[in-house]
């Protein structure tokens, strides 16, 4: 058993390009989902009231409410990526669950991946909403001398996204390869099922925040 | 390149590809379907609703047309059942007034026919008691009889007026003997030559003698038919006090 | 005791002063937003789901700084720069 933390093993080559297991792992994640979120949409057409189309339909209004709330009007794009976090986090960790799968989330490389995409998001989604000149004013709103801060904070609470996220599934791991390594087998179950629960609730947080953050850079100039 | 840098743009990638294949073939569809089906619900209960309305409207028309039916249904039973009670009493009236017309003819037939009876029944009677007498009589045939009658007669002759007696019939049920024939005379007196003497045996017994101041009568059958005038005209007294009654 | 020994016992001992005051920390604040989340349900039951969400993100945030420490902690024992040799 080794306690893997910050490394990353590569398992073969492409070419110049090292092909690590996180890699793998997220993609075999990526095309899961893709298929499951396809035949899904299929099924949301045809059989309405199967527990799958339920389920999806439920989840695309959540994250349409959630957008519409946070962001003050219904934003697709925004609803889009903030679902998309969610599904792949929460597949990302759940998948992390499977015996000998080292989840996806579970690698800094990931998480802050994910966090500069949400970063990048932001003033996209600002300049997107109020033009350029109304969402660069809002880093001067209530003086110019907070603008370095308010940069700090962009660039900090995109650090803690990533490290909150990676933290968390890591350590669980961990937790687990820990309990395994001293107690042994059926002991760390309910350590596995507290992170069943904290990767779901890890993903819809990560969703939320980036959700409130692009939402906070959509309504900047409306204030 | 190391590792860590490959992984990291690499996730990045990953992500933004599969968060344009969730858009484009997850929530765009589920999110149109959704729609369809928002819509599709409004138009349903704007659909229901309208004919709830109209249904709603629909009972309300048919609960006028009920209320008024109703209205006309008492209308008319209390205007059949007033005229049928009037028709009632009319008929009522006129079959009182008839059976009371009817019920006055037949009281008056009634007293008329008891009237008549009575008639009848006095005469029948009166008749029957006067045969039953005259029968008497004739059984008897008694001599002191006769001759009591005769001088009966004879006393009436004499007090009747002498003058104006002539002509004169003397009729007996026989032939008078000598003694009764001069006893007749001697009481007609002037007159006595006028006499004229019959035999009617329907007499009886006795005299009746008829002179120009009137009839004597001293035969059984002047006293039968005498009492038997009383009689009715008696029984016909008691008979009206009876029905007056 | 050469470098290497002193590096990794005063590593170990900031790990674990990092873990227990993050840990203590995080209670804490953790507690207070807990108590405070009921005392908004309990008046405002009509903006549960409101209320739960702002709970969850104030949570993941708090706890966000004891995995924080966590992390430091773990990159003092495991991926200390100053040790030369992986691990203790």
């Amino acid at each position: 058993m080794e306690f893997r933390i910050f490394g990353d093993p590569v398992l073969f080559h492409l070419g110049p390009i090292p092909i690590t297991e996180t890699m793998v792992t997220s993609t075999l994640v990526t095309i899961a989902l893709s298929g499951a979120a396809v035949w899904s949409a299929r099924t949301v057409k045809s059989q309405p009231l199967s527990a799958m189309a339920i389920v999806a339909s439920l989840l695309v209004e959540s994250f349409d409410n959630l957008v519409a709330e946070v962001a003050g009007h219904p934003h697709r794009l925004v609803a889009n990526l903030s679902g998309s976090l969610f599904l792949f986090i929460a597949c990302c960790n759940i998948a992390g669950q499977l015996p000998g799968v080292h989840p996806a989330t579970g690698s800094l490389a990931t998480t802050s991946a994910l966090a500069v995409v949400v970063f990048f998001s932001v003033p996209i989604a600002g300049i997107y909403a109020n033009g350029l000149g109304g969402y660069l004013k809002h880093y001067f709103q209530p003086n110019p001398l907070l603008m370095p801060l308010h940069l700090i904070s962009e660039i900090s609470r995109t650090l803690a996204l990533a490290v909150r996220l990676f933290g968390n599934i890591m350590s669980g791991h961990l937790l687990v390869a820990l309990l395994v390594a001293l107690a042994g087998f059926l002991v760390p179950t309910p350590i596995m099922a507290l992170d069943l629960l904290i990767g779901l609730l890890q993903a819809y947080i990560f969703a939320i925040l980036s959700t409130v953050y692009i939402g906070a850079a959509i309504s900047a100039g409306k204030e | 390149m190391s590792p860590t840098l490959t992984t990291f743009l690499f996730e990045a990638a990953n992500f933004l590809v599969l968060a344009t294949i969730l858009g484009w073939f997850f929530f765009k569809p589920v999110r149109q379907t959704l729609a369809d089906r928002r819509d599709k619900l409004t138009a349903q209960a704007a659909d229901v609703e309208q004919k709830l309305a109209d249904a709603a409207k629909k009972l309300h028309d048919v609960e006028t047309a009920q209320a008024n039916l109703q209205k006309d249904l008492d209308s008319q039973r209390t205007a059949a059942i007033n005229e049928t009670r009037t028709q009632a009493d009319q008929i009522l009236a006129k079959a009182r007034q008839k059976s009371e017309q009817e019920l006055n003819a037949n009281k008056e037939r009634i007293s008329r026919l008891s009237e008549s009876q009575q008639r009848n029944l006095a005469e029948a009677s009166a008749r029957t008691a006067a045969a039953a007498v005259r029968a008497l009589f004739q059984t008897m045939n008694l001599p002191d009889f006769e001759s009591a009658l005769i001088e009966s007669a004879c006393r009436q002759l004499k007090s009747l007026p002498q003058d104006g007696l002539a002509p004169i019939t003397v009729e007996s049920n026989r032939d008078l003997s000598e003694h009764e024939r001069e006893q007749l005379l001697n009481a007609l007196g002037p007159a006595a030559n006028t006499a004229r003497f019959r035999t009617k045996p329907e007499l009886v017994t006795g005299v009746r003698i008829a002179t120009g101041r009137g009839l004597v009568d001293a035969s059984v059958a002047g006293l039968t038919q005498f009492a038997s005038a009383k009689l009715t005209e008696e029984v016909h007294r008691t008979g009206n006090n009876h029905h007056s009654f | 005791m050469n470098d290497q020994t002193i590096i990794a016992i005063v590593a170990m001992s900031a790990a674990a002063i990092t873990m227990a005051l993050g840990a203590i920390g995080a209670a804490l604040g953790e507690s207070r937003i807990g108590a405070a989340a009921m005392d908004a349900l309990a008046r405002q039951p009509d903006e549960a789901s409101s209320i739960t969400r702002t709970l969850f993100v104030s949570l993941a945030m708090v706890e966000s700084t004891s995995i924080f420490c966590l992390v430091i902690a773990l990159i003092l024992l495991f991926a200390n720069p100053f040790v030369s040799a992986t691990g203790v």
